[in-house]
Order: C-alpha cells, then sequence, then structure tokens
C-alpha cells in the first residue's frame, strides 16, 4: 500500500522532469567546470591515490566531457534511462573514491567541480553524491518524457 | 535499458575528449609524467644561504635553471635557523591550528586569493614550501607554482609539519599574516 502510493507520488511527469533538469544541470556544471582546467582535475585524480599514474590523464581528459555529453542528453530528455544509468555509476564510483580517501584519512580536493570550488572531501560530499545518485536510480526506473525532445513510440 | 546506446554514449563521449584534448593549447599530456623530487644536498644549501647569501640576491632569478628541490627535515631545520622563509601549503584552518614558527600560510588550493602576498616578497629570496608530510603533495605543487613565478631558490620540505612535529622543532599557532 505505502509502496504503491510512493511509486505513485514519485511517478509524477513534473517532479520526474525536476529531477532531470537538476540532475542534468549538476552535470553539466560539473563537467565545464572540469573541462576548463583539465590539468588542475588530473592533479584532482592523482591526488585520490587510487588510479594508476598512466590512467590518470585519461580519465581527465575523458570524465568531464562524458558527464557534459549525458548532462546535456538529459536535460532534452534524450535516452533518459541509459544517461541516468551512466551518471549513476559515476557517482557510485565518485561515492567509493572519496570514502577510501576519506578512510586512508586523505585531506585533498574534491575536484567534484573542478579545482574552481576548492571544496575538500568529506561525508557531505558522500551525502550530495547519495541524493544526486537517489535521482539518477529514480529516473532509471521511471524516466522522464515530459519536454523530450525525441518522442519514443509506445509498445 | 538499451545498452548499446550506454556503451555508445561512453565512447563517442571518449572521443570527443580526446580530440578536445588534442586542440586544446593547453592539452595534457595522454599518460601523466611521474613528478619526480630533485633532492638537494647539504653543500648547495649551504653555499646558497650562508656566506655566499648576499651574492644569490644578485643572480637575476630567470637566469636560475634549478627547478624547486626537496630538502630533508636536517637541512630544512637548517634553513630554519639561516631565518628562512617557510610557506604552509596547507589550509588556513590546519595553519591556524599549528605551523612552524615563523611560517607563512600561502594555501595551495586558494592560491589565487594569496597571489598579493608574493608581491611583498622578492623574487630573489629562498623559500621552504611544506604541508602535512609525504602524503601531500601540497608543498610541491606549491613549489612548482612559485617557480612557474619565477622564484629562483624554492625547496620542497618533503617530510613537513609531522616530520617537523616529530621532532620538536619550534611550533606556533594561530593566524599572524605579515
Amino acid at each position: 500500500m505505502i509502496k504503491t502510493k510512493m511509486k505513485s507520488l514519485i511517478n509524477n511527469k513534473y517532479l520526474l522532469f525536476l529531477f532531470r533538469i537538476v540532475l542534468a544541470m549538476i552535470f553539466i556544471y560539473a563537467g565545464m567546470e572540469k573541462i576548463s582546467d583539465t590539468n588542475g582535475f588530473s592533479i584532482s585524480i592523482n591526488n585520490y591515490k587510487i588510479l594508476p599514474l598512466f590512467l590518470v590523464n585519461i580519465f581527465a581528459i575523458t570524465l568531464p566531457w562524458l558527464e557534459l555529453t549525458t548532462g546535456i542528453l538529459l536535460l532534452f530528455g534524450i535516452k533518459v534511462k541509459e544517461n541516468s544509468f551512466i551518471i549513476s555509476v559515476l557517482l557510485i564510483i565518485f561515492i567509493i573514491a572519496i570514502s577510501i580517501s576519506l578512510i586512508r584519512g586523505l585531506n585533498i580536493d574534491c575536484g567534484c567541480f573542478g579545482t574552481v570550488s576548492g571544496t575538500k572531501i568529506g561525508v557531505n560530499k558522500i551525502i550530495e553524491d547519495l541524493v544526486l545518485l537517489l535521482l539518477g536510480v529514480i529516473l532509471i526506473k521511471f524516466d522522464s518524457e515530459f519536454l523530450s525532445l525525441v518522442k519514443k513510440s509506445k509498445h | 535499458m538499451d545498452f548499446k546506446s550506454v556503451f555508445y554514449i561512453v565512447i563517442v563521449s571518449c572521443i570527443i575528449g580526446l580530440f578536445a584534448n588534442y586542440l586544446n593549447p593547453e592539452a595534457i599530456p595522454l599518460i601523466k609524467k611521474e613528478r619526480k623530487l630533485v633532492w638537494d644536498s647539504d653543500s648547495s644549501i649551504a653555499k646558497s644561504n650562508s656566506e655566499n647569501y648576499e651574492s644569490t640576491l644578485t643572480i637575476k632569478p630567470n637566469t636560475e635553471s634549478r627547478e624547486p628541490v626537496a630538502i630533508t627535515l636536517k637541512q630544512a631545520y637548517k634553513l630554519y635557523n639561516e631565518k628562512v622563509l617557510f610557506l604552509d601549503a596547507r589550509d588556513l584552518p590546519e595553519f591556524e591550528i599549528s605551523h612552524i614558527k615563523g611560517a607563512v600560510s600561502l594555501p595551495y588550493y586558494d592560491f589565487d586569493k594569496y597571489k598579493s602576498l608574493l608581491d611583498t616578497i622578492p623574487l630573489t629570496t629562498p623559500l621552504v614550501a611544506y604541508c602535512d608530510g609525504k602524503d601531500c603533495d601540497l608543498s610541491i605543487m606549491l613549489s612548482d607554482k612559485l617557480y612557474e613565478k619565477e622564484y629562483g631558490k624554492v625547496y620542497i620540505f618533503y617530510g613537513g609539519w609531522v616530520d617537523w612535529q616529530s621532532a620538536n622543532y619550534p611550533v606556533e599557532s594561530g593566524y599572524d599574516q605579515n
């Protein structure tokens, strides 16, 4: 009963549209900030000391564009489920990376929105990412076709 | 969910990223090179900071070919006793809790905010950058930045705050930026 009530509450096209726009805008912003300072982002990734050195720059070059592309596609309602899936996977990776660094006691810059914001990693960052992950998972489950550029064919 | 689309989105984004980096005038290399620390020897520090100190001041900074060099705790203490300026690359709250006595706060992540501080420091001044300890790169990154700003004598105190504290060398707390 509660489950169906929750479901009908979330499954509201305006609410889902809002989630979609919020997630899209955050990822577009995050991607653009990182693209504007690839070198800074590369330093940020390296500070996590998780990836081997030869992968650091490849991630620094490609990850921001993946964020930007998925954000733009999500904004226009193109392949919402697929883009939400990619974003959710990225968020899980971010959560794991931040958690490992916190456990290791590293006091490093998050790099979440490039080096401009200069925020440190912390539990609040994990909570932020978990909230975004929740939006991502909801969009994977319910989709959002409101104001989409592409119309889906009904099965 | 169409996983084929997921695959295409990821691949196309990566290709765009690689292409954009290729066209970017500030492109970064695909494979990151390790930042190898160059260690100083006691003799060169002695040369640059004791009796020949005056003569190093006359050297034009842009003729210096040295890159920032790493120094040990012993060398750092020697420079400290010679009143060389120490720069704390950590964040201000950490600096306020405690720092090397006489050190000035220059947080790497807020470098742009503290830029004006550098106007008061001549380019020929020897500087020692430090941060937490061996696990932190802030001192290295700050030194590289100072070197870019044409500071000719920049030292990286690699052991940093952790080594300094464990050696019971002079520390102070609070914020007293000159």
